[in-house]
């Protein structure tokens, strides 16, 4: 009998052992620049180096623009420096055209992007608003050390019209449909209890904290978050709002997420 | 520049095949040239070139070597090569191979950064935890979509979506790969035949001991591609295009560069 149960606690370590091989476990940052008006994308590399992210969400990017708020940015192609600054993959995704260069978003990799795309969100609002600024999720397929493969997507949704945001966060839903296992960053420019957010959580899991995200020197609301889906859930075996980095007036967030 | 002598497999024979069924064409009542056989004809590439639609891809390599490309090269000599071009420019640098390793600056980033271009990378084989091998991209046109096709393990080909500023601007997927057995070239045209790929051009790295045999594939199972590689003496490697009937590879030329070897390659948008 003794030596039956052996067999058998050998047999379930076994497979909790090849369980816990089978799940990947990855470190993602979002992080919104305020396109670099506060500090140098050495600064922002800095930062993110001593975190040691596997993927990083970036927001309000901007590639080789002049704009007269941030001198010190002029011509700054934000995601190709930070990305040699960081030994990390970069993906730009521009929003739009400004100051003779582009705004937009950006994904850094640690592991080789497979596939990616940069898809326009919905600008309008079908009640009779106005146009709103163009907005893009931009989409990553990364293989992993493990051969699997987890679908990222960065965006920065709109920030003047709540039901703008809704359409957004509706579409995003659509599109990511039947994509397993995925994550969605950024700035979404929504509390916890907006329409927004609580369209978005009907697909995904939050794998952030209650913590505040802006303004960096007193935060007053959570507008950034990290989200997860995969058929056998997401764990988040930590999370942290780094209150007290100034480099934007955003805080970063870093999640440490098995699945 | 010299230009490399490169061979045109499937447009000629597919050619031949047609014409060797003893059907005559007007028998079938000119349904599209295919003279009642199930073997299609493309096209054969005109003799004359359209300039303007002719477009360029610098490809550096070692052929066989096994090593990274800058292993032994400062990627500075690159940055220099890139700003250097004047006039009609190559849409897009290509580095095999650029091993990616995971926290450290690829060289495609950092030539990318220096140059204010665009870095992709192309994988060879699945990720590691450390280096994976690859093929970086380098362009200087803004990518919206970045493709990978993984039909099956061992097999990798990525590409960028760009810009081509032909006499209009034009969207095409310039697509790498390398190949090393002719199972591995099924693959890959596969996807060219099939609905996946559409519009653009695979260019990369055949092992030459297997050039025959892929072009019997070719000619067997594609008729509708076209496969034009290079003849190198000496090398375990020659450069390929496999491409549909819309476009053609116009040619092969060594770069003039000592310390830099690489291939210009010219493809034309032939409709």
């Amino acid at each position: 009998m003794k030596h039956l149960l052996t067999i058998i606690s050998a047999a379930v370590l076994t497979a909790f052992s090849m369980t816990a091989q089978d799940k990947d476990t990855l470190k993602v940052m979002t992080y919104n620049l305020r396109f670099g008006e506060l500090a140098s994308m050495s600064d922002f590399a800095g930062f993110i180096n001593s975190e040691k992210p596997d993927i990083v969400a970036l927001q309000e990017c901007d590639w080789a623009t002049y704009r007269e708020r941030a001198p010190k940015q002029h011509g700054v192609k934000f995601v190709n420096e930070l990305a040699w600054r960081t030994g990390m993959f970069g993906l730009y995704g521009r929003s739009i055209d400004y100051k003779q260069g582009y705004y937009g978003i950006g994904i850094l990799s640690k592991y080789p992007v497979v596939k990616s795309e940069r898809i326009r969100l919905p600008d309008y609002n079908d009640k009779g608003g106005k146009k709103t600024e163009p907005r893009i999720m931009l989409l990553a397929e990364i293989e992993l050390p493990s051969g699997r493969h987890v679908t990222f997507v960065c965006t920065h949704l709109e920030v003047s019209s709540s039901d703008v945001r809704v359409l957004q966060a509706e579409f995003i839903n659509e599109k990511m449909d039947d994509i397993y296992p995925a994550m969605l960053a950024g700035d979404f420019n929504a509390t916890p209890d907006s329409p927004a957010v609580a369209e978005i959580s009907k697909e995904w899991t939050n794998l952030t904290n209650g913590d505040f995200t802006i303004g960096s020197d007193k935060p007053v609301k959570k507008i950034d978050y990290i989200f997860g889906k995969s058929p056998d859930g997401m764990k988040v075996l930590s999370t942290k709002t780094f209150a007290g980095v100034r480099l934007s007036d955003h805080l970063p967030i870093v999640s440490v997420i098995e699945f | 520049m010299k230009i490399i002598r490169y061979m045109t497999i499937l447009a000629a024979i597919a050619v031949l095949c047609s014409c060797d069924n003893g059907t005559d064409p007007e028998d079938n009542g000119g349904d599209n040239g295919n003279g009642g056989t199930d073997t299609p004809v493309i096209p054969e590439v005109p003799d004359e070139v359209n300039e303007s639609n002719v477009f360029s891809v610098d490809f550096f390599t070692d052929l066989g070597s096994e090593d990274s490309y800058f292993a032994s090269r400062d990627w500075n000599e690159a940055v220099a090569h890139i700003e250097s071009q004047d006039g009609k420019r190559p849409v897009a640098y290509m580095f095999d191979r650029m091993d990616f390793t995971a926290g450290e600056a690829s060289p495609a980033v950092r030539i990318a950064f220096e140059t204010g271009c665009w870095p992709y990378f192309v994988q060879t084989e699945s990720t590691s935890a450390t280096a994976t091998k690859g093929t970086g991209i380098v362009t200087a046109y803004q990518i919206s979509d970045f493709d990978s096709v993984i039909p099956n393990e061992g097999v990798f080909m990525s590409g960028a979506t760009i810009p081509v500023p032909l006499g209009t601007q034009t969207d095409i997927c310039i697509y790498t790969t390398t190949l090393s057995s002719t199972e591995q070239f099924g693959t890959i045209a596969s996807q060219w035949t099939g609905n996946r790929l559409d519009s653009g051009v695979t260019a990369g790295k055949i092992l030459s001991g297997i050039k025959d045999a892929v072009s019997e594939s070719a000619a067997a199972d594609f008729p509708t591609l076209r496969l034009f590689y290079t003849d190198m003496e000496g090398s375990s490697y020659d450069l390929f295009v496999l491409c549909p009937a819309a476009y053609a590879c116009r040619g092969f030329e060594a770069g003039d560069s000592d310390t830099l070897p690489y291939y210009r390659i010219y493809f034309e948008k032939l409709f």
